[in-house]
């Protein structure tokens, strides 16, 4: 890649930056509470479930 | 035919550049679909296989899915990072190694995982040689390397002409593959009576414990699962909500690779039942257990499944090299990773020499696993300072030590040391029974998170770790 080029894609890394600064861009949604509820739940089942074989 | 070279262009020019929201590609579905692309290949056979001379089958099917996503749901809660600021995590990384430190683990992450891609290619040739075979034309021996290249030309070629032909490629293929898995399990249980799989268990020693060769098979499925955490967010960066980015990778690989990996066991235990040896080539099993036209349509999925991981894992591997390289050209990286795998393939040992590969990066991935999650949900607390991760003039936070991060390179080295001081995986001595319950794997990744959380409350470390707090904007 040239200096050219690296300066624009430097230019275009840091417009996109400030786009993501403004108070009105809306990021993704968020992993919500209840997303790290349910996600930590399948952890402990499939735990459950990985401890329960050692029993089969 | 323009828009896809437009396409092309942008990903290959801003591949590196934060992807914005208006900009992202993909659902929940289209992005389990691409992943599941990835995670099906003919490895997850040799895995299936493998596991099933260490289990019985009830076991067996324990360790592929629940083992699996316990590992998975944990390590790779991180890409939402790469959803949110639309950045790959070896971005993020830069804070965990330093800007050059990164460099250098994205080399060696790649040097020890795209042998994986050499076997895709072995696989594929042997693939179509059986194909040849139920034609009646003999393949020779020195047409096997040219069609393991043809697999890489043609999957580097895919990946070359960009995301566009990546998403068609595994819209087909992966509801196909997912199709063909059916059958293979279906020509499997109907081969063999159902309670010789349901019941199977390996022969073992008299008196073995069971609980060893148990260990040793969720060890398995965590090192299996835990391999894709280099390339974990290229795919994820490009969904539109962080819970459809992190639930398309657990279950990408959790359910439709692990269904692959006990496909592969099914198999195996049939072709053991049948002809007295388990064997994981699945074109074997379907020419030895299949009527031929089920077998002939079967086979050339197999085939072209390796043509779809080769495609997919030159994407997601030439985007994390220009995380690193920035100045590269995207097309010319996935051309040397493509050249990389076409050398392995005239060397032609990669699966004699396979396991040495596997042995040294299973020691590495956890600990690159455990400071990513540590690092972003304890340590910088979900906040990074871009300019810096883009080494942008003026912003030297994460410089370190002439850009190498002493601290979290220290603990990827405490964090293989914890890894080895469990379990020999070349000779299978376990050398600390109490932590190899914890299987090596999963005590090197809650040993290294500690180890780099406890060093991040120590004052002078913290300092040094934590300078970019001025610089968060986002």
């Amino acid at each position: 890649m040239k200096d050219k080029d690296l300066t624009e894609l430097n230019n275009e890394i840091e417009r996109r930056i400030t786009e993501m600064e403004r108070e009105d861009y809306e990021f993704p949604r968020r992993f919500s509470k209840a997303d790290y509820i349910i996600t930590a739940a399948v952890a402990v089942i499939c735990l459950a479930f990985v401890i329960g074989g050692t029993f089969i | 035919m323009k828009d896809v070279n437009k396409q092309v262009e942008k990903e290959a020019f801003f591949g590196i550049a934060p992807i914005l929201k208006r900009e992202k590609l993909y659902g929940f579905l289209d992005a389990l679909l691409v992943l599941s692309g990835y995670c099906i290949a003919t490895w997850s056979y040799t895995q299936g296989s493998y596991l099933a001379t260490l289990v019985g089958f009830k076991q067996l099917l324990i360790g592929a899915f629940f083992g699996a996503i316990l590992m998975l749901a944990i390590y790779q809660l991180p890409v939402i990072l790469s959803v949110r600021y639309g950045i790959d995590i070896w971005v993020w990384l830069k804070g965990v190694f330093g800007k050059n430190g990164v460099v250098l683990m994205t080399v060696v992450i790649i040097l020890i995982n795209y042998p994986w891609y050499a076997v895709c290619a072995d696989l594929f040739a042997s693939s179509m040689s059986n194909l040849a075979g139920l034609f009646g034309i003999t393949v020779p021996e020195q047409m096997h390397t040219v069609l393991a290249i043809l697999c890489v030309v043609i999957g580097t070629l895919i990946a070359y002409r960009g995301l566009g032909a990546i998403t068609w490629t595994t819209r087909i293929l992966v509801p196909l593959l997912l199709l063909l898995g059916v059958v293979v399990v279906i020509v499997g249980f109907s081969s063999v009576p159902f309670e010789a799989i349901w019941n199977f268990t390996p022969e073992r020693p008299e008196g073995e414990p069971n609980i060893i060769p148990y260990i040793i098979s969720i060890e398995a499925n965590f090192a299996f699962v835990i391999t894709l955490v280099g390339g974990m967010a290229e795919v994820p960066r490009l969904t539109k909500n962080e819970n459809s980015g992190f639930w398309a990778g657990v279950l990408g690989q959790g359910v439709a690779g692990s269904f692959f990996v006990v496909v592969g066991a099914v198999m195996a235990i049939a072709m053991q039942y049948v002809t007295g040896e388990m064997i994981d080539d699945p074109t074997m099993m379907m020419a030895t257990l299949s009527v031929p036209a089920l077998a002939l349509s079967s086979l050339m999925l197999v085939a072209f499944a390796n043509i779809g991981t080769q495609a997919v894992g030159s994407y997601i591997y030439g985007v994390m090299l220009k995380s690193s390289f920035k100045k590269a050209n995207y097309k010319v990286l996935i051309l040397i990773l493509g050249i990389y795998v076409a050398l392995l393939c005239v060397w032609g040992k990669i699966i004699e020499y396979f396991g040495s590969f596997l042995t040294i990066s299973a020691c590495i991935y956890a600990p690159l696993a455990a400071l990513l999650f540590t690092d972003f949900f304890f340590v910088r607390r979900q906040k990074l300072s871009l300019r810096s991760a883009f080494d942008f003039k003026g912003f030297t936070a994460y410089n370190y030590t002439k850009g190498f991060n002493i601290v979290g390179l220290l603990c990827v080295a405490a964090g293989v040391a914890m890894s080895l001081a469990v379990y020999n995986p070349v000779t299978g001595e376990i050398y600390n029974m109490t932590l190899f319950y914890l299987t090596p794997t999963g005590f090197s990744f809650l040993g290294t998170a500690l180890l780099y959380l406890l060093l991040s409350f120590i004052p002078p470390i913290r300092r040094y770790l934590i300078k970019d707090r001025e610089e968060i904007t986002i």
